[in-house]
């Protein structure tokens, strides 16, 4: 075995405790949310899953969480699909949902963050927001991301990002709880989305910011130093969802086989950028010659 | 017990390793990512595939690739591109190779001196360095760039300014110059021809136009790794540790060793409490077996992220509390202009010109494939053009805020990438204690307590924030002069792609790790020989010849110091990476 696992494995221990002195001395939801949804239910973390409903979570999850990402793809890189029709901005061409960008962008997700930890800190400070964003299949926000959170290793990102577009989408625009698509985030349109996203960059991470932990007490400062971290961690998250979009939109991926390592079609990102080759070149034919001729700096 | 234990095979590490290998001694080089041995085969030229954030072949993390990335803790809207594996982050790196600006030394006395970060100078003259600078130009080498369309509407822009020509490589001016790039400048059919079979090596030699150097440089098809066009450390250096005994009179080949993360540098006290270091202790990264070896001296090459996690996570001395801080990274931003006729920014080297205002920092033409420019439009701190700001969303002579082009915008932004043409800003920033890497608060990797790296933005120096927008704004002139109808200004949320001094030298032993010979302030037989030991942000160049000339002195000192040896550069005749018996050694 390898012998680091082992402080891993403490520090891990340690770092639950923290979490928990720290929900019950912040009072976790009620202390840190702002406008709280009238009539949410809220629920405890801490309670043992009921297994049918762990399980029904579970195997919901990748089709809601696709559903709410291609949302955010469509906002990114509207095109033709249905997505980008229903918020009030598409093309007559294809865009990023065509290039299968959600797809790459839940791959990305999953396997960025390895704390559940602080994960699951997060889920139980909004668990009455959570719980209020409504789902399929009698599932709620809460229910869904629950499930996902019983692991030692990568956190499977993609969901809990999810969720949070959808806490907010409730929040900018009640009306999303019900309509086309599987989620709330997909049926606004694209100015209540952009309204989203400037709550997801700036006033979600607002809620978990601190300044620099000050205090003497090592426990304490441990405690806001986490604070600080979720906070930040959701301000990465917040603008690295767009950039991953973006990048997803325009890439390869969903035309890459990984067995043979070539293409096996042209990636409809490079047909949406005019980007000329079919394949990989080796070369252009470009070279103009030097600037005033000159091939050498001056010594 | 080896002499030297170089920690590191990035844009640093084997130039230590080389240098000191040609003189003989007994050098391992550790590297924690891939041995990229077969880049014909093992690289696609594909961005996702390339570049792809936690699964690209040029990502951070270990060689298998089904692994997840390693996790560092960037606590704000940020993206910190670094990559892991023998040649490190030069293996996306565009070559350019520019010196650090004359003001960022001690000693320098222009009539712009007092506008530098003067707090935080290099602590020798800029005189001192150029030695080692034309060392490694000739060893790379490094060469000036050819023209391609973004090249030449870059230089109708400047022209139309009125803007001088930067005719030689020391910066002496504002001015605008071709590149001085660690690229092989085209020959044969290379950049002549479309047709692969026509531009197999030997019959192209050098640059082939393909652009692609974000995704690893493996062109002409067929040439020899040392003969690849771009000169990351992969194609250079290396090769060249890796055979100094059939090069170098006396030498010896370095012990590569890669897949191998240093968890623990080794130090021992003497009854005064003094620390030397003894050895270093890695991980493999594939078996998870650990490993310890002694060295006379160990040299820390490995980043200015995981250069501080190391020291940290080794207990080692930090009584000034200065390491990981004064992390630099040029304050990027971007601007994107859109033209009414082809630009062709897509072909070619991806920076084959720049400018320079010393003081203020430089600029440089990009030309990006279309995920990778994605990326660069997205990254912002100013919220999405039209829709919000952020509370930043900067106005001036660009089009509209600064902020992304999100939505419809980028549709029309990306609806044909060879009308593009892009500037990257590169600020020359200030050295500020709170921009830093320390220990994150949550729980550890496999390899120890994690990094974490924090970047301010709006709370930069006044300096910093007015050189950034001193050069947007000629940034956006200059596309305009050059014929844009559009110019879109990002406000880039920090992109950590050069990032320096997070061990910094200094003049002062109150705010820096490293004396003046890149030696640890208060350990023995320690070095650091990465961007990490630069004193400064080099007013705004691009750090890596600057490093790897800092390397060259670094390699002196260690031999003069520890093992009896004279200096070398300006007394002997650089061996260029090129040179057939590199060639033929690699062969066997």
């Amino acid at each position: 075995m390898d012998p680091t696992t082992a402080p891993a494995r403490l520090a891990r221990r340690q770092l639950l405790a923290r979490l928990g002195v720290l929900g019950a001395s912040l009072g976790v939801a009620p202390a840190l949310l702002r406008n709280p949804p009238a009539g949410a239910t809220p629920a405890r973390l801490t309670t043992p899953f009921a297994g049918l409903r762990a399980a029904r979570a579970a195997q919901a999850s990748p089709g809601l969480t696709l559903d709410t990402l291609t949302g955010v793809v469509a906002f990114v890189c509207p095109g033709d699909d249905a997505y980008s029709q229903h918020q009030g901005v598409s093309l007559a061409e294809p865009g990023g949902v065509a290039a299968e960008g959600q797809d790459l962008l839940a791959e990305v997700l999953d396997t960025y963050f390895p704390v559940p930890e602080l994960v699951a800190f997060l889920v139980e400070a909004l668990q009455t927001e959570l719980a209020a964003v409504p789902l399929p299949d009698g599932l709620d926000g809460l229910t869904w991301i629950e499930g996902l959170l019983e692991t030692d290793g990568h956190v499977p990102l993609a969901p809990v990002v999810a969720v949070l577009a959808n806490l907010l989408a409730i929040q900018v625009d009640p009306a999303s709880a019900t309509g086309p698509f599987l989620t709330p985030f997909p049926r606004l349109t694209w100015a209540d989305k952009a309204e989203v996203w400037r709550r997801f960059e700036g006033d979600l991470p607002d809620l978990f910011t601190v300044g620099e932990p000050g205090s003497r007490l090592p426990i304490v400062s441990d405690i806001l130093a986490l604070l600080s971290t979720l906070g930040g961690l959701l301000r990465f998250a917040s603008g690295a969802v767009l950039e991953i979009a973006t990048f997803a939109s325009y890439s390869e991926h969903a035309v890459f086989d990984p067995a043979t390592r070539t293409l096996t079609g042209r990636p409809v990102g490079w047909d949406l950028a005019d980007y000329p080759p079919d394949e990989p070149v080796a070369g252009w034919d470009e070279l103009i010659g030097y600037y005033q001729g000159r091939t050498t700096a001056d010594a | 017990m080896r002499d030297v234990i170089v920690i590191g095979a990035g844009g640093g590490g084997p130039v230590v390793a080389k240098e000191l290998a040609a003189r003989g001694l007994d050098v391992l080089l550790l590297e924690a990512g891939a041995r990229n041995a077969d880049p014909d085969s093992e690289w696609t030229d594909l961005e996702n595939d390339a570049n792809g954030f936690t699964k690209g072949y040029l990502r951070m993390g270990p060689s298998d690739r089904s692994k997840p990335p390693w996790f560092r803790e960037l606590p704000q809207n940020s993206y910190l591109w670094q990559v892991s594996g023998v040649g490190g982050t030069t293996l996306h790196y565009f070559g350019n190779s520019p010196r650090a600006y004359p003001g960022t030394f001690s000693g320098y006395a222009g009539p712009d001196a007092g506008a530098y970060d003067t707090a935080h100078r290099f602590p020798f003259t800029y005189e001192e360095l150029v030695p080692y600078f034309e060392w490694v130009e000739a060893t790379l080498p490094v060469q000036t760039a050819p023209m391609g369309t973004k090249e030449q509407v870059w230089y109708q822009g400047w022209e139309r300014m009125g803007v001088a020509v930067q005719r030689g490589k020391d910066v002496t001016h504002d001015g605008y110059r071709p590149q001085q790039n660690a690229i092989l400048q085209p020959g044969g059919t290379a950049g002549r021809t479309t047709d692969r079979a026509l531009l197999q090596h030997p019959q192209a030699t050098g640059c082939t136009f393909c652009g692609y150097c974000l995704q690893g440089c493996k062109n002409p098809p067929g040439a020899p790794r040392n003969l690849k066009a771009k000169r990351s450390t992969d194609t250079s250096y290396v090769p060249m540790a890796i055979t100094a005994d059939a090069w170098a009179p006396g030498g010896r080949a370095v012990t590569l060793v890669s897949d191998a993360f240093a968890t623990r540098i080794r130090f021992s006290r003497d009854l005064l409490g003094r620390a030397t270091a003894r050895g270093v202790t890695w991980r493999d990264t594939r078996t998870g077996e650990t490993v310890t070896e002694d060295a006379t001296v160990v040299v820390m090459a490995n980043g200015c992220v995981e250069g501080p996690r190391l020291w940290l996570n080794s207990g080692l001395p930090n009584p000034n509390g200065w390491v990981g801080r004064g992390l630099t990274d040029h304050a990027f931003d971007w601007l994107v202009g859109l033209f009414p006729f082809d630009t062709d920014s897509s072909r070619g080297a991806q920076s084959q010109a720049r400018a320079d205002f010393p003081a203020r920092g430089g600029m440089e033409n990009v030309g990006l494939p279309p995920a990778s420019e994605g990326i660069s439009l997205a990254l912002s701190d100013s919220g999405i053009r039209g829709a919000y700001d952020n509370g930043a969303g900067p106005t001036g002579a660009w089009d509209g805020q600064a902020g992304r082009p999100l939505g419809a915008e980028l549709k029309e932004v990306q609806g044909d990438i060879d009308r593009q043409l892009n500037v990257l800003i590169l600020t020359d920033d200030d050295v500020e204690a709170s921009n830093r890497v320390d220990l994150s608060a949550l729980p550890p990797d496999e390899h120890g307590r994690v990094a974490r790296v924090r970047m301010g933005k709006r709370n930069r120096s006044a300096r910093t924030r007015a050189n950034r927008d001193f050069l947007a704004t000629r940034a956006a002139e200059s596309l305009r002069a050059a014929g844009a109808t559009k110019v879109i200004r990002i406000d880039m949320a920090p992109l950590m792609l050069h990032v320096q001094s997070s061990m910094r030298m200094g003049t002062s032993a109150l705010d820096s790790v490293l004396d003046a010979d890149a030696r640890a302030r208060w350990v023995r037989g320690l070095y650091v020989a990465d961007n990490s030991a630069l004193a400064n942000a080099c007013g705004g160049a691009n750090p890596t010849l600057t490093t790897q000339a800092l390397a060259t002195r670094t390699a002196e000192k260690i031999f003069a110091t520890h093992f009896g040896g004279d200096p070398w550069v300006g007394s002997e005749a650089p061996v260029v990476s090129t040179d057939p018996r590199i060639t033929a050694a690699l062969a066997d």
